[in-house]
């Protein structure tokens, strides 16, 4: 379903994997190349665009940033970065944050697969493997011998 | 997408990539999938490569190497040759100067060690004076290796009636980063036919793990005696290497020769037509070459010392004619005359001067030593760290950027026998090697491997050079060894025997 604004902006309408909808200019959508490469197809025309894999409020996060992105030119790049800063502060945490950089990559949104993936390696960097793994549920398969090894080996790193 | 906050692999390694290397190698630990990761030589090049791309790296360091220098007072206290690492600084944050624990196989020995050159996070280091065993080293990973001999050796490949006179190396990466490369040069006397001075250059190629001669017709300029001056020696900008050599004629004048590590390509340069330019550095100044030189004058109210920097501009138009252009003359403070030791940070335009000599008095191991950085954007001399060891300061500044990248080529096994375990082949292919043992004092019994194919060698001309390369006197332990080798999920495990 295609709205056409006041100043002759097209709308498109995308859905959320838990049937949200959203209505944003094509230019704000368009910084995804994912959804660029949907209009192009034609497959706004008809309806709203859906999007399985990214959850309500997560796409509202993705959308406020696309917003700030495709409105703001080039000589307030300052001011954006501060933007950005405010922007991943907001997320909170990192489950937050690693659902908007799976979002990110699904909707292949460069400018914001960095900012969030260099905010989470940010995060981790000063963290233990054992915090690591806690972040994320990542189960330790090492056997003890293997764990020791592989510490030895890395000594360094850990003092 | 999986359940809220879920990681998948590919956006663990968006993470990962930006993450500084004692990170990743602590995160090894984390589990397999993230151990096997971080081991790849994929992920260490493409780490490697973003660390370059961004505008400043996370860390950029810079690395001194220190000797026994015969000039120095040596009768007060006795300072260990090490490396200092020097890092920090980023957006005007504290600069944090360390010693890095050299692998005490590269430092024991009696001869005098210098770092060659630093590039991809490795750091090649010199230990003796023919140039014959060469280490390579990541300080990042503690991983180090000797490199295999070179071919031009007392008594390989040189004739009976030539004197080798002195020994060049240079090293660096080229300028896609892809490969990194030790050049050799060897200077030689020849008696036959009359005397003269000729030269051999040679090269190895970590991504081939071997030594090879270099096929340009042109010859290296042949200089007779290794030059007094450390650090300004060589500088490597994009992919070519720049060395300040005396014209074989005219001695006094001296002209730049250039090496480019992609191509294996020797050419020369003029120095810039300052006399007083003879006993200039190079450096690199906004991405350029440049050369400092530092000379004394007097005046009435005293000795003082002047700085000038020459930089080869690009020309302008077609002709590509590059030209030295005097970017300034600046005075250091006080009557210290300082040497340039290197560039701080990687294409950053300051430069580090030691505060070397001072008038009339002894230098002492116990002064304390004074770096100074030189900044040509605003043509001031700044203090930059003090009362540190002055001795590790002695030698060349090298530019270095950690790395996770192995010392070993890709294809090369480094493996010790005792720990190879044949696998039950299940998947993964198992292919016929032929490999050289012993290169590696680290473990006595390291595989180097040369050539491995999925079929049987065959009548190619690999294994006769590996016989060759393995009869060469000189090498620890010539050893040939034959087996199997499968690959087990990115990791090469191999089974043989071996040979005296």
């Amino acid at each position: 379903m295609s709205i056409t604004t006041e100043n002759n902006e097209k709308m498109i309408t995308l859905m959320s994997s838990d049937g949200e909808e959203f209505v944003v200019e094509e230019a704000v959508a368009a910084q995804s190349q994912t959804i660029k490469h949907l209009i192009e197809d034609g497959c706004s025309t008809e309806g709203s665009i859906p999007l399985p894999n990214v959850t309500g409020r997560v796409l509202s996060e993705v959308i406020q940033y696309c917003k700030k992105h495709s409105s703001s030119d080039d000589k307030e790049e300052k001011e954006l970065e501060a933007w950005d800063a405010e922007f991943v502060k907001a997320a909170d945490d990192h489950v937050a944050l690693t659902d908007l950089m799976m979002a990110a990559n699904f909707l292949d949104i460069k400018g914001l697969l960095d900012l969030v993936a260099q905010t989470l390696a940010n995060m981790i960097t000063g963290k233990s493997p054992e915090e690591v793994r806690r972040m994320w549920n990542i189960k330790n398969d090492f056997t003890p011998e293997e764990a020791e090894k592989v510490r030895k080996e890395n000594q360094w790193a850990f003092e | 997408m999986g359940a809220s906050g879920e990681l998948v692999a590919d956006m663990v390694e968006e993470i990962l990539l930006r993450l500084p290397v004692e990170s990743l190698l602590r995160f090894k630990s984390v589990s397999k999938q993230w151990r096997d990761l971080i081991s790849s030589s994929r992920f260490a090049t493409a780490h490697h490569r973003r660390q370059h791309s961004t505008a400043h790296p996370s860390v950029s360091c810079l690395l001194s190497y220190a000797t026994h220098d015969q000039d120095w007072n040596r009768s007060s206290t006795e300072v260990d040759p090490g490396v200092t690492l020097i890092s920090g600084g980023e957006e005007g944050g504290g600069i944090r100067a360390f010693d890095l624990d050299v692998p005490p196989l590269i430092i024991t020995s009696e001869e005098s060690k210098t770092i060659v050159g630093c590039g991809k996070g490795l750091v090649c280091i010199r230990s003796d004076v023919e140039g014959m065993l060469n280490y390579l080293w990541n300080p990042a990973t503690r991983q180090y290796r000797r490199l295999p001999p070179p071919l031009f050796g007392p008594t390989s490949l040189m004739l009976e009636s030539e004197e080798v006179t002195n020994v060049i190396l240079g090293f660096g990466c080229t300028a896609n980063e892809n490969d990194c490369k030790l050049l050799r040069i060897v200077v030689v006397y020849r008696y036959d036919d009359g005397r003269w001075l000729t030269s051999k250059a040679e090269i190895f190629s970590l991504s081939s793990g071997l030594w090879t001669q270099v096929k340009d017709v042109r010859k290296p300029v042949p200089e007779r005696y290794p030059q007094t001056s450390s650090a300004g020696a060589c500088v490597v900008l994009k992919g070519v290497l720049y060395r300040l050599v005396k014209k074989p004629v005219l001695l006094s004048s001296r002209l730049i020769q250039s090496f480019d590590f992609e191509d294996e390509v020797f050419g020369t340069i003029d120095a810039p037509p300052d006399p007083s330019c003879c006993n200039g550095e190079l450096v690199v100044c906004k991405e350029s070459l440049a050369m400092l030189s530092a000379h004394r004058k007097v005046n009435p109210m005293g000795c003082f010392c002047e700085i000038e920097m020459w930089v080869l501009m690009e020309g302008e138009g077609n002709d590509n004619h590059r030209r030295w252009t005097k970017l300034f003359t600046c005075k250091p403070p006080g009557s210290s005359f300082p040497n340039a030791l290197g560039n701080w940070q990687l294409s950053e335009t300051l430069f580090l001067f030691q505060n070397a000599k001072r008038e009339g008095v002894q230098v002492t191991c116990d002064d304390p030593c004074v770096l100074y950085l030189f900044d040509p954007l605003l043509q001031k001399v700044k203090k930059f760290i003090t009362s540190y060891k002055r001795r590790l300061f002695g030698r060349g500044a090298h530019c270095f950027v950690p790395s996770l990248v192995s010392v070993y080529a890709q294809h090369e096994v480094n493996t010790c026998i005792p720990h190879i375990v044949p696998q039950q082949s299940s998947s993964s292919s198992l292919n016929l090697f032929l490999a050289r043992l012993g290169w590696t004092e680290q473990h006595a019994h390291c595989l180097r491997l040369l050539n491995w194919k999925n079929n049987p060698i065959s009548s190619d001309e690999q294994p006769s050079k590996i016989l060759k390369h393995s009869s060469c006197p000189g090498n620890a332990n010539p050893l040939i060894a034959f087996g199997v080798m499968e690959e087990v999920s990115g990791s090469k495990r191999a089974f043989g025997f071996g040979i005296t």
